[in-house]
């Protein structure tokens, strides 16, 4: 009884919580539909009187947020997966040995992690000029897989404190080199962790802002959150909000989806890992 | 199970692995050194030389430029906002994250609908987010004070954003709202290293699954807990793009943190040499107190 | 050994490249070589993506690239958020061929750019269509903002003025006419109060925006060059000062700013002010082509100079204005032609269109003002002296910020006339200049 009871309260709060949530994305579909006048004329939680749709063609002819879309796609899964490939090694060596230095390196992946990045932007416009690096996507890419790997490794290094040695060591014993049995035992055995760390990245490299805004000059190589904030500026000076709105809406779709097949095999990972156990 | 974490090392069989030691770190250690240490170390540079106005001069100054920020009342208080900003995000975040991490792995039916939909908000650009907040959040027609007004309680309509008693409040909770996703994908991957016998076990004895979670679940979880508690201390201490979007400092300086304040100096004001002191300082209070909530954590740690 | 092999490859794709397309006799490369106009181009702009202005401003750019073969226009959004990457593109010599604010002749704070700017002296003297030189077609208010050391910097394409705009019908329905000294704005506001709108729109989130209201006033009271040193200086004792600040106080404790304005930002503030729910706001001239959208058809706009104090000491008949003005980078390739496109931009013709399509406010002699807004050519008109807005604050951020927050405190209750002026300088004395 007392387990049914609980189960009905956690069932009514996340409904609750998932309602609002959906509301929230109803009401961004809402404002994407909606004329300029009618957002400023009639209350912005009232339905839309007639689909507008002129507001996502314009944010793909204007706002250009298909391209944009695109080349935050590259952006996002390269920095992503080089990102994860170079934080496992480093949270593996961090997680497995003790080996002087050991403080120092791990000090110097918290440090990274404690700069505030306005502060590093004036000196890294810099060092991207002079490494020729500047408004290039190669450029943002890797001030992303050096933005990732503290934060990455941070975690990773966690997971692989805890990881079980006795498969390593069985690969060792049957002839496997190191690197093979890191890349055919070790990995495998952190694919929740890397799960949740990608996901984690992915969010934060496809919304990263200020980087973008400053390394990318030329207009076609924009990333998806600077074109957003371009339509938030045609929102800001012409309360044109539809479009920025209809923009957003077009841009989260394809990352919604992304989404809901990558859940799936993180939900289906834990649940391997908790059979293991 | 922490005290297996911290297990003797050095098999012989490791002897071998450890070849791999340098070449492992090697690359991850090559990108921070170039582009985060680097220009740390040139803004470090900078905030002891004399750089006001767009173009750069190179002039020594010593200390002058931290004894500038110490003695301005405004980066003062925006010191002190972004304590407030850690503490009250901090007492909302994580119990929220903990409950619906533990609520969706509870939960059978509709997990994945309802897991979903709480990630959702994490794909939106803070541009939208914040303007959605500054919406529902509007003292005239926004839906909270709208909602107030419908069921009658009128006089608990306020300006949300407008007043230094609840603007604060306000941010943190769009914040948490949109960035919740990352902290409950952490927890769950943290919760899946935990052996599911001892929380069976648990439950055979009557213990109610709340109960369990509490005492067997969260001691063995602290490990990732306090990992990100730290990781959270770092993030909250660089809070920048909601405040400047919702509320951008005001009201009169109210939710001005040290992340905005230090770009409206750099940026805005173009005072290089004082935004990069303020860098430093802000830089050395997360060491520190991230150095001293490890501890702490730490020795609250050997009670389990 | 294979760099080099690669970079030869390289080399000779590209030219193979090149004689193609001449062979091809493709019209919209090249252009011809001698032509000092045929060049690629990058426009700082201050309208946003997919905004009308821009749309007219590409239109500039179009008419010179189809009379000159090659010229190659883009448009870069270089307004407000994104100005601290413009500086730093500037920083690091990268900056577009032509930008806005980086040169305003009255405040010292900017003529550190003099030296990364083309000189327009000698163009400016070239004769324009329609007679006369280039630089005796602006108003002469626009000299002072552009001219340093005899040189000048950079041309106004738009100027803007600050002034009390008010919702006509609300006024006609009660008889009021609009207010001309401060004693008339306080009993019009009493009587817009009584009849249950809020007399002032005004935003809490926008610091700035209150502050033209303690701005006007000080001008009023004390005048502009007053309180202009005022503000680099901190002496505030001039009882003028806190004359100016009471009366702000007055405005706020008699209720006159609409309710929840703490909680609204500009834009919102804006549309509250065309939903009739406020009768009157302080803005600039750019207030009807930033909203045009948003504008009921049947919204009657009416605007006056800001209320005078007679007998004070200030000046009655001086405005705050912003000029935006264009300069050239003199590291630029295409100088030339970013000095062809200004001379179109600001030439008669499409300043007038400008103004009939966009309501934009010209600087330009003989240009019309925007049609429709009841009382805008008298204020236009009537304005003796402009002045540049925010006391040249925009320059030096890290005191506009401290100014404008304690005027804010000002605003939301938090202190009051006296306390202000004490705070605002002690505020502005703590900070270096």
């Amino acid at each position: 009884m007392q387990r049914f009871g609980s189960r009905a309260v956690i069932f009514a709060i996340l409904g609750i919580y998932a309602v609002i949530n959906l509301f929230s994305f109803v009401w961004v579909a809402m404002m994407s539909f909606k004329s300029s006048k009618e957002i400023i004329g009639t209350s912005p939680w009232s339905l839309p009187e007639t689909l507008h749709w002129k507001n996502f063609a314009d944010a793909l002819t204007v706002g250009r947020i298909g391209d944009y879309m695109l080349n935050s796609l590259i952006v996002t899964s390269v920095s992503t997966v080089v990102a994860l490939l170079v934080s496992s090694m480093s949270g593996y060596i961090l997680g497995r040995f003790q080996f002087r230095g050991r403080e120092l390196v791990t000090g110097a992946f918290m440090v990274a992690m404690m700069i505030p990045p306005f502060m590093i932007v004036v000196p890294l416009f810099d060092v991207l000029e002079t490494l020729n690096l500047l408004d290039s996507h190669v450029g943002l890419i890797l001030v992303y897989i050096a933005m990732q790997v503290p934060l990455n490794t941070f975690i990773l290094t966690a997971f692989h404190r805890t990881l079980p040695r006795q498969l390593e060591e069985a690969a060792a014993l049957d002839g496997a080199s190191p690197l093979r049995s890191f890349l055919q035992v070790v990995l495998p055995l952190t694919t929740p962790a890397l799960v949740a760390c990608g996901i984690v990245n992915v969010l934060h490299i496809w919304n990263e802002f200020l980087y973008a805004l400053v390394f990318l000059q030329d207009r076609t190589k924009y990333t998806v959150p600077v074109g957003i904030f371009n339509l938030g500026q045609v929102a800001d000076y012409s309360s044109n909000w539809g479009i920025l709105f209809a923009g957003m809406l077009i841009s989260i779709l394809p990352v919604l989806i992304l989404f809901a097949v990558f859940q799936k095999q993180f939900t289906s990972g834990i649940a391997q890992g908790a059979m293991k156990l | 199970m922490a005290r297996t974490a911290t297990r003797a090392y050095g098999s012989v069989l490791d002897r071998g692995r450890r070849k791999l030691i340098i070449p492992f770190l090697a690359p991850g250690l090559l990108l921070i050194a170039v582009f985060f240490m680097v220009p740390a170390i040139q803004t470090i540079w900078i905030s002891f030389t004399d750089w006001y106005g767009t173009f750069r001069t190179n002039g020594f100054v010593g200390f002058k430029n931290y004894a500038g920020i110490m003695g301005d009342p405004l980066f003062l208080q925006s010191v002190r906002n972004t304590f407030v900003y850690f503490a009250l995000s901090l007492v909302l975040l994580f119990p929220v994250a903990l409950f619906l991490s533990w609520a969706l792995l509870r939960v059978r039916r509709g997990r994945n609908f309802f897991q979903f939909m709480i990630f959702a908000p994490a794909v939106l650009s803070v541009a939208v987010a914040g303007v959605m907040w500054k919406f529902i959040l509007n003292p005239n027609f926004g839906l909270v004070n709208e909602t107030l007004r419908a069921i009658g309680l009128e006089s608990w309509a306020q300006p949300w954003l407008g007043q230094p008693s609840t603007a604060m409040f306000g941010i943190v909770v769009a914040v948490i709202w949109h960035g919740i996703a990352t902290w409950i994908i952490l927890l769950i991957a943290g919760m899946d290293r935990i052996p599911g016998e001892m929380r069976e076990a648990a439950l055979v004895d009557g213990a109610s699954e709340w109960k369990t979670y509490i005492r067997i679940t969260m001691p063995l979880l602290w490990p990732v807990l306090s990992t990100l508690l730290v990781l959270w201390l770092i993030q909250a201490f660089q809070a920048f793009a909601f405040i400047y979007v919702m509320t951008n400092g005001g009201p009169h300086g109210s939710t001005e943190v040290m992340g905005t304040y230090m770009y409206r100096m750099a940026f805005e004001g173009r005072m290089f040499s004082s935004g990069s002191a303020m860098a430093v300082v802000m830089t050395l209070i997360v060491l520190v107190v991230s150095v001293l909530g490890r501890r702490l954590l730490k020795s609250e740690d050997i009670e389990y | 050994m294979t760099v080099q092999f690669s970079r030869r490859a390289v080399l000779a794709g590209s030219a193979s490249v090149v004689l193609l397309s001449a062979c091809g006799g493709d019209p919209s490369g090249g252009g011809d070589p001698a032509d000092p106009l045929a060049r690629e181009i990058e426009i700082g702009v201050l309208p946003a993506e997919g905004t009308s202005a821009l749309a007219f401003i590409e239109e500039i750019g179009q008419s010179i690239a189809d009379e000159h073969p090659g010229a190659k226009f883009t448009y870069t959004f270089a307004n407000s958020k994104v100005r601290p990457m413009m500086e730093q593109r500037w920083r690091s010599g990268n900056a577009p061929d032509t930008d806005y604010y980086v040169f305003n002749a009255q405040v010292p704070q900017s003529w550190e750019f003099q030296d990364k700017l083309v000189d327009l002296t000698p163009y400016l003297a070239e004769e324009v269509d329609g007679g006369g030189t280039w630089g005796d077609s602006f108003l002469e208010g626009t000299k002072s903002v552009t001219v340093r050391d005899g040189k000048q910097y950079g041309v106004v394409t738009d100027g803007h003025l600050l002034a009390l705009y008010y919702n006509k019908k609300v006024f006609n329905d009660l008889g009021l006419n609009a207010p001309t000294t401060w004693d008339e704005f306080i009993e019009v506001g009493e009587k817009v109060k009584a009849a249950g709108t809020a007399p002032v729109a005004v935003t809490g989130m926008y610091e700035p925006y209150m502050g033209m209201w303690i701005d006007e006033l000080f001008m009023r009271e004390v005048g502009y060059q007053k309180a202009y040193d005022a503000a680099y200086s901190g002496d505030f004792s001039d009882p003028g000062f806190l004359s100016a600040a009471q009366k702000v106080q007055d405005m706020r404790d008699r209720g006159f700013l609409m309710s929840g304005f703490q909680g609204v930002d500009f834009t919102p503030t804006q549309i509250e002010f065309f939903q009739s729910n406020a009768a009157m706001i302080l803005m600039g001239t750019w207030l009807t082509s930033e909203m045009a959208d948003a504008i009921p058809d049947d919204f009657e706009l009416a605007v006056t100079a800001f209320p005078t104090v007679p007998g004070a000491a200030g000046d009655q008949e001086a405005a705050l204005a912003h000029n935006n003005i264009l300069a050239i980078n003199n590291e630029s390739e295409a100088i030339e032609l970013a000095v062809e496109f200004a001379k179109r931009f600001t030439s008669k013709e499409v300043q007038t269109r400008r103004s009939t399509e966009l309501q934009t406010v010209s600087q330009v002699k003989d240009v019309p003002v925007p049609a429709g807004i009841d009382g805008l050519e008298e204020v236009l008109t009537g304005a003796t002296d402009l002045n540049v807005r925010y006391y040249g604050l925009e320059y030096s951020p890290d005191r506009m910020t401290a100014y404008y927050r304690e005027v804010a405190k000002l605003f939301f209750g938090e202190q009051d006339a006296e306390q202000f002026i004490t705070a605002l300088s002690e505020a502005m004395k703590r900070i270096p200049s």
